[in-house]
């Protein structure tokens, strides 16, 4: 209990306040969602979709191969190939995780972009973070997407969600950048737009082989400096 | 859509995350400094791509996006999430107001 009270005590102000916009966005997209998947589903199976799957992206991306006509075998291809994205998000979590396979395996429910970054951004104990802003964000996409199918709307809102997800991730990288680092940060974002320009459609996997990239060069680069 | 296939959706997105979180081994050596150095190159990238995204898909939103992400990244040496956010959102804001 002593533990479970320091560790409360410790998670900073900020880390929940970070997480309050955050889940007000994925809410808002949740109503979209909500909104767009019940003509093609049904609302039944959006809601259901929401709490069973809990990625954006992923959803988004079956509802337009589900409005394409697309095969399941087609959406569950597509499903695998945005899932390679918590690879990463996993590899850089879990040094900074001390708790035991079965914690860090329930943890993993809440393992998405923003809630990752989050843990990241160290303003408290990175499970813990992970756990209260990825109970946020959940609720929140679920809420939203009911809401939606409900035929509920969130356009007062809407139009500032288009820069809320660009400003937050630029809010992490720099909470992420290290000494000296900021060379690294700003190549990868010029990298990433140079190859999203010139494919167009290349995506999260574009993105992550940028990163990969990146951070490969710059430890290449300081063992060769520490060897000479 | 079956419920069925969102089953296998479901397990498919969520057996990533556990296998990412709690079965893939630790990293050590020259994977853990790559690693380590992972995390900025990796939100860079992921804010370059949504706001690509979004500057596709939201209707007048473009240059509400470059002064959104020009506000957030000139006050993003002050190392505040928060800051960063209210910066971005307050500018990008504005610049809707501007041209309505």
């Amino acid at each position: 209990m002593t533990t479970l009270n320091t560790h409360r005590a410790r998670l900073d102000g900020p880390a929940v306040l970070a997480a309050v916009p955050v889940a007000a966005a994925i809410g808002t997209f949740g109503i979209i969602y909500g909104a767009a998947a019940t003509p093609l589903m049904g609302t039944g199976s959006a809601v259901l979709s929401s709490a069973l799957i809990f990625s954006g992206a992923t959803q988004f991306a079956m509802l337009a191969l589900l409005g394409a006509g697309a095969s399941a075998m087609a959406i569950v291809a597509t499903a695998s190939l945005l899932a390679i994205r918590h690879l990463p998000l996993g590899a850089v979590l879990t040094p900074r995780l001390p708790q035991s396979r079965l914690r860090r395996a329930g943890l993993s429910w809440f393992l998405i972009d923003e809630t990752a970054g989050l843990a990241l951004a160290g303003g408290g104990p990175p499970a813990t973070v992970l756990a209260v802003s990825g109970w946020m964000a959940y609720l929140a996409w679920v809420a939203g997407t009911a809401i939606g199918a409900l035929g509920g709307t969130a356009a007062p809102v809407e139009p500032l969600t288009a820069a809320l997800f660009p400003v937050l991730f630029i809010g992490l990288a720099a909470l992420a950048t290290r000494p000296g680092g900021l060379a690294a940060t700003l190549a990868a974002g010029a990298l990433t737009l140079l190859l999203v320009v010139a494919v167009p459609g290349v995506g999260v996997v574009g993105a992550l082989v940028v990163a990969v990239a990146t951070s490969l060069a710059g430890s290449m680069r300081a063992s060769s400096v520490v060897r000479s | 859509m079956s419920t069925g296939l969102l089953v296998v959706i479901a397990l498919v997105t969520v057996g990533s995350r556990t296998l990412a979180l709690a079965f893939l081994p630790t990293p050590s050596g020259r994977a853990l400094d790559v690693i380590e150095r992972m995390p900025a190159p990796l939100f860079a990238s992921l804010a370059v791509l949504a706001a690509t995204d979004a500057a596709r898909s939201a209707e007048g939103a473009p240059v509400g996006l470059f002064v959104a992400c020009g506000c957030a990244m000139a006050v993003s040496g002050r190392r505040s999430l928060a800051l960063v956010l209210v910066a971005g959102l307050t500018g990008f804001a504005l610049t809707l107001a501007a041209q309505l």
